[in-house]
């Protein structure tokens, strides 16, 4: 039973050591590829080209050696607010209104379904599923110093302007590796509440009212653990002569190869493939 | 003459409270540290220990007199990044301290802000984590390490801005016996290397290696000197809140009654080679093995081929017990041992119902604990779970909510409530009317972990598990805490299981002991028993109590004292019969 398995519902953050050609790939392409690719999920236009740009990331998993039940673990949690938002979809927007020319395919005493409705809650679906598995395809691919990094010479051009590129990607960088860190505290929390005669996470998975309300008591004392956090991360960070971006080197060096470029001129063909005319429904 | 590498003159260091208040926490330190040193920092929780470390790094800067790193003012910004390239600095939380997604990346930290070529950065990676034993894991990140490893990989990146000197604020206050160990010789081998080293600890055995032992008592170095003479001054260490080093107390007690044995010993070895001259060579007592037989009464918890898995269905799935059996009778203490990822947490959270079997069987006085059944909330009322470092799991502002919180949910009001808390605050030893409207973070470390206790005990529960109950703590709360804990056990016949790499606390509470190791029981026996065979138990990563250390050296020396010594004052008693002298004998050879 994973009823506490707080990590088990974290994908984003944690990061799969492994050797795909994903993981190898110029962490610059990798950003950018995902930006475009994220952009073009969240603007496809049909289902259907929806679908593909689903289809494209789950390929894109098989590559990178990441099992298909571990990505979906991250798309669990979730469900309960995409079938609600289904739900205000399906009750709120006027059958009609979504497109001039709806059909209406299926009524049930006031509700009237049509293909427009069916496609914008189809549309959120495939989008929603889509963008969780290309965040956890990026961040179980790279590890988040190289994101970091990424990130850096991405915005290095912006430094002239006086941002300060290298502080916003270690920010950027920290967050992300204590995502799965506060997700254990967290976990030891719950399981110290309960341990005191508190019950949460009995609520069953769709009663999710219950449930958040249950996780407050939980949020001061993990605010107050994670500030003792970052203090003692600010020490040791000291410690060890950290004074700002300046005067810093690299550990780990950008290579743009060939490979790199290929990869990257594919990816955004790709991407751009779902906006033809042609993708139906 | 070269310059000391540490010159410390007249140094105060006060905190501001917001309210105003003003903290002294050093007053007044003189010190002079040579290179090559090996120096060892004890004192109690809030003599100022931590204070004074971050000042020889320049992370604290003096309200008042001087710090000189090889001759450099740490008052000077621009002398900052030299120092702290000479004085490296690990910490005691193991995982809050890394920095980087990958071991690799966390340890190319330090030399990155030192602003180093590529390939020098590369290799200085490479030998930092080869010397600490971490190269092979270098693609792993943090979150996955046990405390042990990722304690070693913070000393690989202290290393990798190739210090002169290195600083270890209790970086072993956390680790299991293999952890420590691992640590300790990592910091031998950096010694023979001729590199300086400043351990801050509360383990006084491990205070005993350094060559040099600093004590510090609000504020001031109130001793300086080698740990021989450090450690004869008894009754001056208890006042300042530190202990002598268990072996030391068996010396201490053997010296009172054989004044040929030196007071002063530190290690077994020297224990037996003293006991064994005092000792006449004859006399064989035939090693008498007291087994520990079940106790009659009536099981309270048990678990029958008990699996776990977690993150079943993943890359990250681990085994963490597989085919467990285990009971504990009603009263009973039961002390359980391992190192870290032997199971002993998973094994507890089914105790209590946090987690339900998966494969196998759990039964709390009798009744299966199963999902839909059992009245979880009750039952884990009813068997209590502590988890480790309680301290941080308090979850309301004021002391007096904090402890009633369970009993709120139970329902309670008014008066009702009002008893219950004030009845579990005092049985802790907290004072119910200084107490219960302080704030919770402005407690110490030792009081927090007692208001967390006190809040379980106010659940009235039949049976108290404990995680690692003592980690962390100073000697004297080590002490009260344990003190309390075996009056409760014998007072109101609790069921105590105690899981912990402290093996002193577990020879003082428990009657019988199981050890897991790997998800599996590899041992279940009594006590004495168990810490019998050193060998055995130091193959599972664990380590026996200082008594059965010295029991195991003098019978390695032809002393025969009995198998299973589990005590001081057993030990001493065994070597007075041995040595055939009455009560009041006095002790000259």
């Amino acid at each position: 039973m994973g009823q506490f398995e707080f990590l088990r519902q974290v994908t984003i953050g944690i990061y799969l050591p492994g050797d795909s050609p994903l993981h190898r790939l110029d962490p610059r392409v990798k950003l950018v590829g995902f930006a475009f690719l994220a952009g073009a999920t969240a603007l496809a236009p049909t289902v259907t080209a929806g679908l593909y740009l689903l289809l494209l990331s789950l390929l894109l998993l098989r590559i990178a050696n990441v099992s298909l039940g571990f990505a979906l673990s991250g798309l669990k949690p979730a469900l309960p607010f995409l079938l609600m938002l289904a739900l205000l979809e399906l009750v709120f927007t006027p059958p009609m209104a979504a497109g001039p020319r709806c059909v209406a395919i299926w009524r049930w005493g006031p509700f009237l379904l049509s293909d427009c409705v069916l496609r914008l809650i189809l549309l959120i679906f495939i989008r929603f599923a889509a963008l969780i598995f290309l965040t956890s395809l990026l961040t179980l691919t790279t590890t988040t110093t190289e994101m970091g990094r990424g990130t850096e010479a991405l915005l290095a051009p912006l430094n002239r302007l006086g941002l300060p590129g290298y502080e916003l990607s270690l920010v950027l960088s920290l967050t992300f590796r204590f995502v799965p860190t506060i997700a254990l505290e967290a976990e030891r929390l719950v399981k110290a509440q309960l341990a005191r005669g508190a019950d949460f996470g009995e609520g069953g998975r769709w009663q999710f009212v219950r449930r958040a309300r249950g996780m407050l008591p939980l949020t001061v004392p993990l605010f107050l653990l994670a500030l003792q956090r970052a203090e003692t991360m600010a020490l040791a960070m000291e410690a060890r002569g950290y004074a700002g971006g300046q005067g810093r080197t690299h550990y780990r060096a950008l290579h743009f190869r060939r490979l790199d470029a290929v990869l990257l001129i594919v990816t955004l063909f790709l991407g751009l493939l779902a906006f033809l005319p042609s993708w139906p429904f | 003459m070269s310059k000391p590498l540490l010159e410390i003159r007249g140094l105060e260091h006060d905190y501001r409270l917001p309210g105003g208040e003003v903290i002294h926490a050093l007053r007044g330190v003189d010190l002079t540290v040579e290179q090559g040193e090996y120096i060892a920092i004890i004192g109690a929780n809030g003599s100022g220990k931590s204070t004074l470390a971050r000042h020889f790094n320049g992370i604290l800067q003096p309200t008042a007199g001087a710090v000189l790193v090889d001759g450099m003012d740490v008052a000077w910004q621009a002398n900052l990044p030299a120092v702290r390239s000479l004085v490296g600095m690990v910490f005691q939380s193991p995982q809050d301290q890394l920095i980087g997604a990958t071991v690799e990346e966390d340890v190319a930290f330090g030399p990155e802000s030192l602003g180093l070529p590529f390939a020098e950065i590369g290799h200085r990676v490479q030998q930092a984590l080869q010397q600490v034993g971490m190269w092979e894991l270098r693609q792993r990140p943090p979150y996955l390490l046990s405390a042990g490893q990722a304690q070693r990989v913070a000393i690989a990146g202290a290393l990798a801005a190739e210090p002169r000197c290195l600083v270890l604020d209790e970086a072993t206050a956390m680790l299991d016996p293999v952890g420590r160990r691992e640590v300790l010789s990592i910091i031998s081998d950096l010694r023979a290397r001729g590199m300086t080293i400043i351990n801050i600890t509360h383990f006084m055995a491990e205070a005993a290696l350094a060559e040099r032992i600093l004590l510090l008592w609000q504020g001031e170095i109130v001793l300086d000197g080698p740990p021989q003479e450090i450690f004869s001054q008894e009754s001056r260490l208890r006042q300042w809140g530190v202990d002598l080093p268990p072996i030391a107390q068996i010396a201490q007690k053997l010296h009172a009654r054989f004044p040929g044995v030196p007071p002063t010993l530190l290690t077994a070895r020297e224990v037996a080679t003293s006991v064994s001259k005092v000792i006449p060579p004859k006399r064989a007592i035939s090693p008498h093995r007291d087994g520990y037989n079940l106790p009659e009464v009536p099981t309270f918890l048990e678990a029958k081929n008990l699996w776990h898995t977690y993150m079943a269905g993943t890359p990250l799935e681990t085994l963490a017990l597989r085919g467990v059996d285990f009971t504990a009778g009603l009263s009973e203490a039961v002390g359980l041992m391992g190192g870290t990822g032997s199971g002993k947490s998973t094994l507890l959270q089914h105790l209590n119902g946090l987690l339900l079997p998966q494969q196998g069987q759990v039964r709390v006085e009798g009744a299966p604990v199963q999902a839909e059944v059992t009245d979880l909330r009750r039952l884990r009322r009813r068997v209590a779970l502590l988890f480790q470092q309680p301290e941080d799991q308090l979850f309301t502002r004021f002391v007096g909510d904090d402890v009633a919180f369970g009993l709120r949910l139970l329902g309670l009001q008014r008066s009702e409530l009002r008893a219950r808390v004030q009845q579990a605050m005092e049985g802790v030893g907290l004072s119910f009317q200084r107490y219960k409207d302080r704030l919770t973070y402005t407690l110490s470390g030792g009081e927090r972990r007692r208001v967390a206790l006190a809040g379980l005990l106010a659940l009235r529960p039949r049976a108290l598990l404990l995680d690692e109950a003592t980690a962390g703590l100073d000697p004297i709360g080590r002490t009260n805490l344990l003190a309390r804990l075996q009056r409760w056990q014998d007072e109101q016949g609790l069921t105590f299981v105690y899981a912990s790499h402290t093996m002193e606390d577990i020879a003082r509470l428990a009657g019988r002991v199981v050890v897991l190791q790997d998800g599996q029981v590899v041992l279940q026996a009594g006590t004495r028993e168990a810490f019998a065979q050193p060998e055995q138990l130091h193959s599972w990563g664990l380590a026996v109590p200082a008594s059965s250390q010295v029991a195991a050296a003098l019978l390695a020396k032809g002393v025969p004292v009995p198998q299973g010594v589990l005590t001081a004052d057993e030990l001493v008693a065994a070597v007075i019969a041995l040595a055939g002298k009455g009560d009041g004998a006095d002790g000259t050879v």
